[in-house]
């Protein structure tokens, strides 16, 4: 293999070549280096079908997988697929990156949320289509992957999302599901919202509705007139899922709706993770000044009072439901911190 | 003569069996037409309880009809043939004759065929294969010889030869004069496409003249289930990427995505060349070899399988590249490759004979052509009743229930002697008695 033009393809990561290759082989082999726990089972589980695994050179996991810091010296660097509220959590069990050689990437929206004393250790990524999947061209049918979490969304963003789906005037397929933490899918907490979010959302609009299980039938037959979006309006419990690589990898379009930022200088490579979509890596982040006025000034983050009671992670639990890895304070947090976010961008 | 044709609703997730299916359904049509009986067209949902199974069966009985005929690889009839039997015993009814057109998942559903077995036996049973090879695989599972062999027909309007189109689709993928490979199909493990970008290496590096591989399809990530082995999602794409820089082909290989029936009718015209190295063990046809040959494309394909059958049908339009075994696996010879290869290039391009070659090729896998052979195939008269399958069967079912991850793996992680056993023969050239 030519060593040489493999590694000039990079110049702000060791992507290529023999020796990324082999680690990347040895990221992919989890059990030999990250034992699964409850803790990961319980939040993975969560988060599926967002947290299906891929494979990716730039090795995508979530920090609530990492035991510890230093485990992730093995690697040049990683990928954190985190939301807002898992990456702040990440900062306040880590808020220094003591130890730590590798670099980590972290969502361009999210950047906000580097402590400076983690600055160096960060770099940021996008994904972006390629020219005939990227946003330019409308199409006329969507298939829409809707997840119903507490948080994840709200009536704004619902009231934002019918709109879209308004405007497609063929087929909106709508893939759906509840997600519930394993262990507390007995409690009576409240589920209302997702019933109200529906009611709204589907009133009066003709879509069908498909089963995770049929997706592949529907998009042999509709992809290429299809669009995709998978509903992420906030970007709180994930800000890279399987999904979307997925879609990408059908040749599907995402929805116009979704717009993502370019222009971002010279100093970014493109990391092609399938035929038609890329990681886009830079060393610059979407600012948002008054989010960070908000934490860093008014809430002290990541070491003020707020973030000084949160549950001790305790690897060593095997009882779904005693298993907690953040308090219900920071959750609301963090919704407030994404909804900033969000309007900032 | 009443036949039946069974069809899941909707359509299958695998495009070539989405063609497939369809056209065999317009070769029984046309059947229909010109025989003194009818054709229906029956359809069940994508899985059939064993309730649902004795409901259709009810129906079925009520329609008389003498055979049926499945044409879909999904839902696998075992629910409903099981209440077919219960249905026409106690109503002490003819039973109608079946007819299975098998496709390449018949070693992977081997324990749901195995488990209608004795239901088989009340029926006369007919296999169909759509090649040589697979017909001798199905009769080294059955007690007597079972299978026929039909290959699945190919459309007469969608796949022909057309200068005009092949002048546009040069022109928009902007080909020149280049000397055009072909490979249209799934990307995946299976179908060895990293062989293949080995050997268009090879013959880029001995031949400086233009040429381009050009490559349409969707990529998967089945690595070789058989053997237990699996992958991530992506992880095709990672290989794809790495044998492009190994071999330096970036800017010689022009790789089209996933594209629909009318681009690939532009796509087989546009090349000169189809070229497919596969030696997947559920290589039972080739629906893609067969469209290229539509259009009077020459191929160069391994010799394995069903497109040995392509080799026997038209030897003049293609060749076979020998395989051997090769670690752990079976792959074809990248010389043997790169021969024929060279000789397609060298003998250049000759668009009068291929206009005749295209109309010969559908003389044999044309709707048309596949119709006229059908009727004779539904006919009870000439079958007998199923005798069972044999041992060779009951063993590849024990692998199965014993290592359902991995039912071929041997103790160093490669194929075994069982595999060899079974598939040895998708090899050999010989396709013995012609059907």
């Amino acid at each position: 293999m030519d060593e040489k033009k493999n590694e000039s393809k990079n110049r702000l990561l060791p992507c290529y070549g023999h020796n990324a290759n082999e680690e990347t082989a040895i990221f992919n082999k989890r059990p030999s280096w990250n034992i699964e726990d409850t803790i990961d089972e319980k939040y993975l589980e969560f988060l599926a079908p967002h947290s299906r695994r891929y494979f990716s050179r730039l090795r995508p996991l979530f920090s609530f997988e990492v035991k510890s810091l230093t485990s992730l010296n093995a690697f040049s660097h990683v990928l954190l697929q985190d939301g807002v509220l898992y990456l702040m959590r990440f900062f306040q069990r880590f808020p220094t990156p003591h130890g730590l050689m590798s670099k980590i990437l972290i969502h361009e929206n999210l950047g906000t949320l580097i402590p400076k004393a983690w600055k160096e250790h960060i770099l940021y990524y996008r994904v972006q289509g390629s020219e005939a999947t990227e946003v330019s061209n409308k199409k006329k049918n969507l298939f829409l992957y809707l997840s119903f979490a507490q948080f994840h969304s709200d009536e704004e963003a619902i009231s934002q999302l019918r709109e879209t789906l308004k405007s497609y005037q063929g087929k909106v397929f709508v893939v759906t599901n509840l997600n519930i933490l394993r262990g507390e899918d007995y409690l009576n907490y409240d589920r209302s919202f997702a019933f109200n979010h529906a009611h709204k959302l589907f009133a009066e609009i003709d879509v069908e509705f498909i089963d995770f299980g049929n997706l592949g039938s529907a998009l042999s037959t509709f992809k290429l007139e299809s669009d995709f979006l998978v509903f992420n309006p906030y970007q709180y419990w994930f800000s890279d899922s399987y999904l979307e690589h997925y879609f990408y990898n059908q040749g599907i379009s995402r929805s116009p709706e979704k717009s993502e930022k370019f222009d971002k200088g010279d100093i970014c490579e493109s990391i092609a993770l399938g035929p038609h979509h890329a990681m886009v890596i830079s060393e610059d982040f979407v600012a948002s000044k008054s989010t960070h006025s908000f934490l860093y000034e008014q809430m002290q983050y990541p070491h003020g009072e707020t973030f000084q009671r949160e549950p001790v992670v305790d690897r060593n639990i095997e009882d779904y439901f005693k298993v907690k890895y953040s308090s219900q304070a920071l959750e609301k947090l963090a919704f407030s911190v994404a909804k900033k976010l969000r309007k900032e961008a | 003569m009443s036949i039946l044709v069974i069809q899941k609703k909707g359509q299958s997730d695998w495009k070539s069996c989405q063609a497939i299916t369809s056209n065999l359904h317009q070769s029984y049509e046309l059947m229909g037409k010109s025989i003194d009986g009818e054709v229906k067209t029956f359809t069940i949902a994508e899985s059939i309880t064993d309730y649902e199974g004795l409901s259709l069966a009810h129906e079925i009985l009520e329609l008389k009809p003498k055979a049926l005929s499945f044409i879909d690889h999904h839902p696998h009839p075992a629910p409903l043939i099981r209440s077919l039997k219960r249905v026409y015993e106690r109503n002490k009814a003819q039973a109608p004759m079946l007819v299975f057109h098998i496709f390449g998942d018949f070693v992977l559903n081997c324990l749901q065929w195995k488990s209608i077995e004795e239901e088989l036996k009340f029926f006369k049973v007919q296999f169909v294969s759509a090649s040589h090879k697979q017909a001798r695989l199905l009769d080294s599972f059955c007690r007597d010889d079972r299978a026929e062999v039909i290959p699945f027909p190919i459309s007469d309007l969608d796949y022909f030869f057309s200068e005009e189109v092949r002048d546009k689709c040069r022109e928009k993928y902007k080909l020149g004069n280049e000397f055009v490979f072909l490979y249209t199909g799934r990307l995946s493990y299976q179908k060895n496409i990293t062989t293949l970008l080995r050997s268009f290496s090879t013959f880029v590096k001995n031949f400086e003249q233009r040429a381009r591989l050009v490559i349409a399809g969707p990529m998967d990530d089945l690595a070789i289930p058989y053997l237990g082995k699996e992958a991530l999602p992506g992880t095709f794409f990672f290989h794809w990427e790495e044998s492009l820089l190994e071999y330096g082909l970036e800017e010689k290989v022009l790789y089209l995505g996933d594209l629909n029936k009318e681009e690939l009718f532009e796509l087989y015209n546009g090349a000169d060349c189809y070229i497919s190295l596969s030696t997947h063990n559920d290589e039972d046809y080739g629906m893609s070899p067969a469209e290229a040959l539509g259009t009077g494309l020459p191929c160069v394909l391994s010799q394995w399988g069903g497109f040995i059958s392509f080799a026997h049908y038209f030897p003049a339009m293609v060749n076979l590249v020998e395989v051997e075994r090769q670690r752990e696996r079976n792959l074809p010879q990248v010389q043997s490759a790169f021969k024929f290869m060279a000789s397609q290039f060298i003998q250049g391009e000759d668009l009068k004979e291929r206009k005749v070659s295209s109309l010969n090729i559908h003389d044999i896998l044309g709707i048309h052509a596949i119709s006229k052979r059908l009727g004779p195939l539904c006919n009870p008269l000439n079958r007998s009743t199923f005798q069972g399958f044999n041992a060779l069967f009951s063993k590849l079912c024990a692998q199965f229930e014993n290592n359902p991850q991995s039912p071929f793996r041997a103790a160093n992680g490669g194929y075994g002697t069982f595999y060899e056993q079974v598939y040895g023969d998708y090899s050999k050239r010989d396709i013995g008695r012609d059907r």
